[in-house]
């Protein structure tokens, strides 16, 4: 495991990394089929996955394994058919209406391949619409200042202090995914889950996305990051193939 | 607070939700112009009706009359629901004015009790200033109403000063003269003012027969007339003196000899025969409703007419009662045009959730990412009805806008287009034809684009001024350009000669307005409701994965 530099001089609301005897994530036997143009497509297999606070892992495996749909599971973006994913040993499937939504909001942070930014909205506003769905309208005044203080620190630390006011049009690929980065870190959140992140980019700019993870990683960042990438995956603290609907730590053959 | 950003973003940057707020416009413009127009018609109708009727009429089923009237007056005057009371006599005949004789009815008033209970005094058309402007005087400061000259007083007391006969107020259509100009007024120079007419009346005995051998003829002078604004009662009305009218008709109290019907011997004593009154108007106390009234002034008629059993007992009606024909027709009217109009209506939220369902494929992706960084499915929801809601809100207020700008200003409207289309339509040509022929010549010559664009917008001017000075020259002479293009070209929506009334009523009534305003942004929420159900249950996954 790395070694996690401290938080408090470039991120103090990062969480720190303090030795916790229960996993952050823990998945246990994750089952997950669709059904496609009539037959049965079994996806995950009893998947079972722990997450420890702070660290980086890095599933792996060919086009249609499975990886994106276990990162949907591990972020309470789908549903499975049988099998849990516990948050903080809490059950986030079993969470009370709403909470699951909360969840999604606070505790995780997606980074998707395509980066998905809302093209009418200005890069800090991309940023900013994550602390926004935190918020209600009445409480929005008094979280303004802080939330447009905290994303425009998150962009800067990004490298995209010039080009808060693009849109994304105006942006390219490399700055959308930092932008999309920015998005999922604006709520402080536990684990980022990152599909593929360097997956539309150039080799270049690939590694300058890993760089920038590896930063956030080193100041305490829990990150789960699917790809099919070794060369990405050899940063990670942990490699973990996904072969057949079952996760192993065995690389394939 | 994410879903108020976003419907402000999407309502600026989104052509689709602009057409829709388009459409919530023009259906709201065009509920609020035809309910304000109809509505106004029954209003003034409403208006006129009770302006000649007084809230409550006492009224003979006979041209004969009813007697005793003196007594039933004194009776309802002491009811609390009852202001005032006024007998009144109507009835049939002819005048012969300038000439022409018409068919008209004759109401005897006192004037001053009459006035009491209708707004009489506000229909008569002339003062002493229109009297000041015929003959050029001018008023004398120490008498500033000089004798014979006060119009407005001289027909209250219905007694034209220094001739030997009665005064008569007529309907100002029963005057031949009588024309309204393209603008629905009339011309003092044409009135009838200190002429003379006959009029001619069949009088009637208490039991119907005629009284006379022949009809009573009687010269009388016009001191006024008067506009109700309701043509059929301008055109077919006089008021003279209730006293001249109800002695001409022999309806005034007489003593005769009295005599034996079987023998014709002369018996002692005199016979008394009852003034008689075709009608008897009041009004209502404004404590009381009009039913409250008419309930009480019902009440005492029967009590009245129970110690009277040989008198046929006269009808009580509303004025809303004694209209209910004419007025329950532009009212049926009113109703079928506005329920036509919402229907056509529901357009607009078929656009809407058109709009909006186009709007949720559009933005399946985003509604993923949202949903991905914590959006609940409520929240989603909420997105697209209160996106629904703001195109309801900008649609319904430009409506408004556009509604009051119309209405407000229809007769000026609908007289341009009835009388200044055709040089309008000129101007646009010239404008348009210029621009044309620029931009032809300005390509032919080889210009770029830009300076081929300023070769039409030279053209444009050049011969819009042209047309300009063409039609300037001519303006207003019969038979040159600007008089024949007018003619030519125009629309006549309203012709203000022949209606009934000669304005298009010009009034929004706030409460309508508001349930307009109020139904269409409803209407929008409604129309939004479905595409927003369907964006709130989009699988988020599937959503991320669209393409």
């Amino acid at each position: 495991m790395n070694e996690h530099a401290s938080t408090t001089s470039v991120s103090p609301n990062l969480p720190s990394p303090t030795p916790n005897p229960q996993p952050l994530l823990t998945v246990t036997d994750l089952h997950k089929h669709y059904r496609i143009g009539g037959q049965d497509l079994h996806v995950l297999h009893g998947v079972d996955l722990n997450v420890d606070r702070g660290e980086w892992v890095a599933v792996m495996g060919a086009s249609g394994s499975g990886k994106s749909t276990l990162l949907h599971l591990v972020g309470g973006l789908d549903r499975p058919d049988l099998g849990s994913v516990r948050f903080n040993g809490k059950d986030i499937f079993k969470l009370p209406g709403g909470e699951i939504d909360r969840y999604r909001n606070r505790q995780v942070g997606f980074v998707f391949q395509s980066y998905h930014l809302l093209p009418e909205l200005t890069a800090l506003q991309n940023v900013l619409i994550g602390a926004m769905i935190r918020s209600s309208i009445p409480g929005w005044p008094i979280r303004r200042a802080k939330a447009r203080k905290h994303a425009i620190e998150l962009l800067e630390r990004v490298g995209l202090a010039d080009r808060m006011k693009h849109r994304p049009s105006k942006l390219s690929g490399g700055e959308r995914q930092r932008v999309a980065i920015a998005r999922a870190l604006v709520n402080e959140p536990d684990v980022l889950l990152a599909d593929e992140p360097t997956g539309n980019l150039d080799s270049e700019t690939g590694q300058q996305i890993m760089q920038l993870i590896a930063e956030l990683h080193q100041q305490g960042q829990t990150v789960v990051m699917v790809t099919h990438d070794h060369d990405i995956a050899a940063v990670a603290d942990r490699s973990l193939w996904l072969r057949e609907g079952s996760l192993t730590d065995e690389p394939a053959a | 607070m994410y879903k108020l950003t976003l419907i402000l973003k999407y309502l600026r940057r989104k052509l689709g939700p602009m057409f829709a707020a388009l459409a919530v416009m023009l259906c709201t413009a065009m509920v609020i112009i035809v309910i304000s127009v109809m509505g106004g018609f029954l209003d003034m109708l409403q208006d006129s009706a009770k302006q000649l009727t007084g809230d409550v009429t006492v009224s003979a089923q006979s041209l004969t009359g009813f007697a005793h009237y003196e007594d039933l007056s004194i009776r309802l005057e002491k009811l609390d629901e009852v202001d005032a009371v006024s007998p009144v006599i109507s009835t049939f005949g002819m005048v012969n004015l300038f000439g022409q004789t018409i068919g008209v009815n004759i109401m005897g008033i006192e004037p001053e009790g009459f006035a009491r209970i209708v707004r009489y005094e506000d229909t008569l058309q002339w003062s002493a200033n229109d009297m000041f402007d015929r003959y050029g005087l001018e008023p004398d400061p120490g008498d500033p109403v000089p004798q014979g000259f006060d119009l407005k007083r001289l027909a209250m007391t219905l007694d034209p000063k220094g001739l030997d006969m009665p005064g008569m107020v007529i309907g100002i259509e029963v005057n031949p003269a009588h024309r309204r100009d393209e603008h629905g007024q009339y011309n003092f120079s044409l009135s009838a003012v200190q002429s003379q007419a006959t009029l001619t009346l069949l009088p009637l005995t208490e039991r119907g027969a005629p009284a006379n051998l022949g009809p009573e003829h009687g010269k009388a002078a016009v001191v006024n007339e008067f506009k109700s604004g309701l043509y059929d009662i301008d055109k077919s009305q006089v008021f003279v003196r209730f006293d001249v009218l109800q002695e001409k008709l022999g309806m005034h109290g007489q003593k005769t000899e009295n005599i034996d019907p079987e023998t014709g011997e002369t018996l002692p004593g005199v016979s008394v025969k009852p003034a008689r009154t075709s009608e008897l108007v009041l009004r209502g106390a404004e404590k009381y409703s009009l039913e409250q009234v008419h309930g009480a002034v019902k009440e005492e008629v029967k009590r009245f007419f129970e110690t009277r059993p040989d008198q046929f007992p006269p009808v009580v009606r509303t004025w809303k009662q004694r209209h209910a024909q004419f007025i329950n027709a532009v009212k049926n009217e009113k109703g079928m045009v506005t329920f036509l109009f919402v229907i056509i209506s529901i357009v607009a939220v078929v656009m809407v959730a058109t709009t909006f369902y186009m709007t949720v494929l559009e933005k399946t992706r985003d509604i993923g990412v949202l949903r991905a960084i914590g959006a609940s499915q409520g929240g989603i929801m909420g997105l697209f009805l209160g996106y629904g809601l703001a195109v309801g809100v900008v649609g319904s207020l430009l409506g408004l806008s556009l509604a009051l700008g119309i209405v407000w200003h229809l007769n000026e409207i609908q007289y341009w287009l009835a009388n200044h289309l055709g040089v309008s339509a000129h101007y646009a040509w010239c404008a348009g034809g210029g621009a044309l022929i620029g931009a032809v010549v300005g390509g032919a010559i080889g210009y770029p684009r830009r300076k081929a664009l300023r070769f039409a917008v030279l053209g444009a001017l050049v011969l819009m001024l042209a047309g300009l000075a063409g039609a300037w020259i001519s303006l207003d002479r019969a038979g040159d350009l600007a008089y024949k293009l007018n003619h030519a070209i125009s629309f006549k929506m309203w012709d203000p000669q022949t209606y009934f009334f000669d304005r298009i009523p010009d009034k929004v009534k706030f409460y309508d307005a508001l349930f307009i305003v109020l139904g269409a942004i409803l209407s929008s929420v409604v129309g939004a409701l479905i595409p927003a159900v369907l964006a709130a249950r989009l699988d988020p996954v599937e959503a991320l994965r669209y393409e």
